[in-house]
């Protein structure tokens, strides 16, 4: 388990994140295993509830599962404030307690874009996070996440229930039905976790 | 990133000159985005404005234009999520970051959260095709109240905040307590001492309002003890004899005789949080304030007499 948390470490250390998060809903979660490192193909487990994850001790299972409630929490409030858009201001209050800037801003300039556009995200996405990476003894300690996200099913479409697609209303190519993967930061601000940067680790299919 | 390293060049730049709350602000809707690739390929988002033409850069009177290299543009002075235009870097958007950073990181190694916030900045940059690109997710930066209206305006609104500690013991400073006796420690609970307060600073349209809440009041004894207390404290009164405070008390081991003066020296720091916030817009966020008064008490011996 030691050198997977080490591989997600180095890997969070690894170049600029770049991009920001744009998603999500349905749930599943549990500790898992981790990836081969970032050129090996990333295979998600079987049984996610049966990863190496399931041995770290009880501060390691205790964080990591707080991180994984701050990442539901995250996808469930982006579900609700992309499916009925409001000024950057009033969403804010909906994702404060799960994202931290630069992710926070990214997010909310997504969702203010789409109301001042004038469209929604219809329907709801599924994702899969693991975390791959954790530093309890770092000041602050620190995470990574790695997600699946499938946005087949989570749509951009106007007020009248229209199609719209991400390129037309100017927004993130990570708004285009897809299944990718996507990594996070998470950070721990005080008493809670937060996540703090994201992207899209392109070319890389879950 | 080029931009990354650039940005950190501005922190050690003498001179920051931002042009926000300009005279004349521009109209957002006068600008708008659209999504771009760079010539690496890269996801970028592009400002094409209505209306209004080029400038040398900072604040003007009809708005605010960047200074990159000659292509100098009228940008909108705010952004309901990106913030402030500042003219770092040839023009950047900034807003305080939230939340700042915790007190243990390491970001905050040789800065002073007194001194200043970190904020997000997003800048424009020249590789936009036919207008001014801007960075997609931003970057921390550090820059001091002063340095920023923004941050002046807090402290100003702080300043105004009524914060006056008023620290009360049984027994009074001018009795005597005994070793082995509960001494007691509260405030009057109000808008002073501890009650919730508000404020607020105005600067041209933008309002900064702050909230104080007491918190936490430390109370260093004289005797080396410390005690913490998360409420004002309970107030003595006579019919509570001899009993301990069921909130926020002491007892002492030792006489203060050998102390200087004859008495321990009370040194109480009450600790609030300052929510602070801007109506209409993300800008906001909490911080800590203290305030420290002192007090002292002289404590005998209990000496009984026996024959």
């Amino acid at each position: 388990m030691a050198s997977c948390i080490a591989r997600g470490r180095d890997r969070m250390r690894g170049g600029p994140v770049t991009f920001l998060a744009v998603v999500t809903m349905v749930v599943v979660v549990g500790a898992a295993g981790c990836s081969d490192g970032p050129d090996q193909p990333f295979e998600w487990p079987d049984d996610p509830t049966s990863g190496p994850v399931s041995t770290v001790d009880p501060a390691e299972a205790a964080a990591i599962e707080e991180i994984l409630a701050t990442f539901d929490g995250f996808r469930r409030a982006e579900v609700a404030v992309q499916a009925d858009p409001e000024p950057a201001y009033l969403a804010l209050e909906q994702l404060a307690d799960y994202l931290a800037d630069p992710l926070l801003g990214s997010v909310l300039f997504d969702v203010d874009t789409m109301h001042r556009r004038g469209v929604v995200r219809a329907g709801e996405p599924t994702w899969r996070p693991e975390v791959t990476g954790l530093r309890l003894d770092g000041s602050p300690p620190t995470a990574t996440v790695r997600d699946c996200l499938d946005t087949t099913g989570w749509r951009l479409a106007d007020r009248q229930g229209g199609q719209a697609t991400a390129e037309s209303v100017g927004l993130p190519v990570q708004f285009e039905p897809d299944r990718y993967v996507m990594e996070f930061s998470a950070r721990r601000f005080d008493d809670r976790w937060l996540l703090d940067e994201a992207k899209v680790e392109r070319g890389e299919r879950c | 990133m080029l931009r990354k390293r650039r940005l950190a060049g501005v922190l050690v730049a003498t001179a920051v000159l931002l042009a926000l709350f300009p005279a004349t602000p521009a109209q957002a809707q006068d600008c708008d985005f659209e999504r771009d690739t760079d010539s690496n390929g890269n996801e970028i988002f592009v400002w094409t404005c209505s209306e209004g033409g080029s400038g040398g850069g900072g604040e003007g009177e009809q708005g605010c234009f960047t200074s990159l290299g000659s292509r100098g543009a009228r940008v909108p002075c705010t952004h309901s999520t990106l913030g402030w235009f500042a003219n770092i870097q040839g023009g950047c958007y900034i807003r305080p970051m939230r939340p700042q950073p915790a007190a243990d990181d390491p970001r905050w190694e040789g800065k002073d959260p007194a001194d200043g916030m970190f904020y997000i900045a997003h800048c424009f940059a020249l590789e936009g095709a036919n207008g001014l690109s801007f960075e997609r997710l931003g970057t921390p930066i550090f820059l001091s109240n002063q340095e920023t209206p923004i941050g002046q305006l807090l402290e100003e609104a702080i300043a105004r905040l009524p914060l006056d500690p008023d620290i009360r013991l049984a027994p009074d400073p001018d009795g005597v307590g005994l070793v082995g006796l509960p001494v007691w420690m509260w405030t009057p609970p109000n808008t002073s001492t501890w009650n919730q307060a508000e404020a607020s600073a105005t600067s041209l349209d933008t309002t900064l309002r702050v909230r104080a809440n007491g918190e936490e009041i430390t109370w260093e004894m004289g005797d080396g003890q410390v005690v913490h207390c998360d409420s004002p404290g309970t107030p003595y009164e006579s019919r509570f004899g001899a009993e301990e405070s069921p909130t926020c008390g002491h007892v002492y081991e030792e006489p203060s005789r050998a102390q200087p003066g004859g008495r321990y020296t009370i040194t109480a720091t009450t600790r609030w949080r300052i929510d602070w916030w801007v109506d209409g817009d993300i800008t906001g966020g909490t911080l800590p304030a203290t305030r420290t008064e002192t007090a002292s008490v002289r404590i005998n011996e209990l000496q009984v007499v026996t024959s």
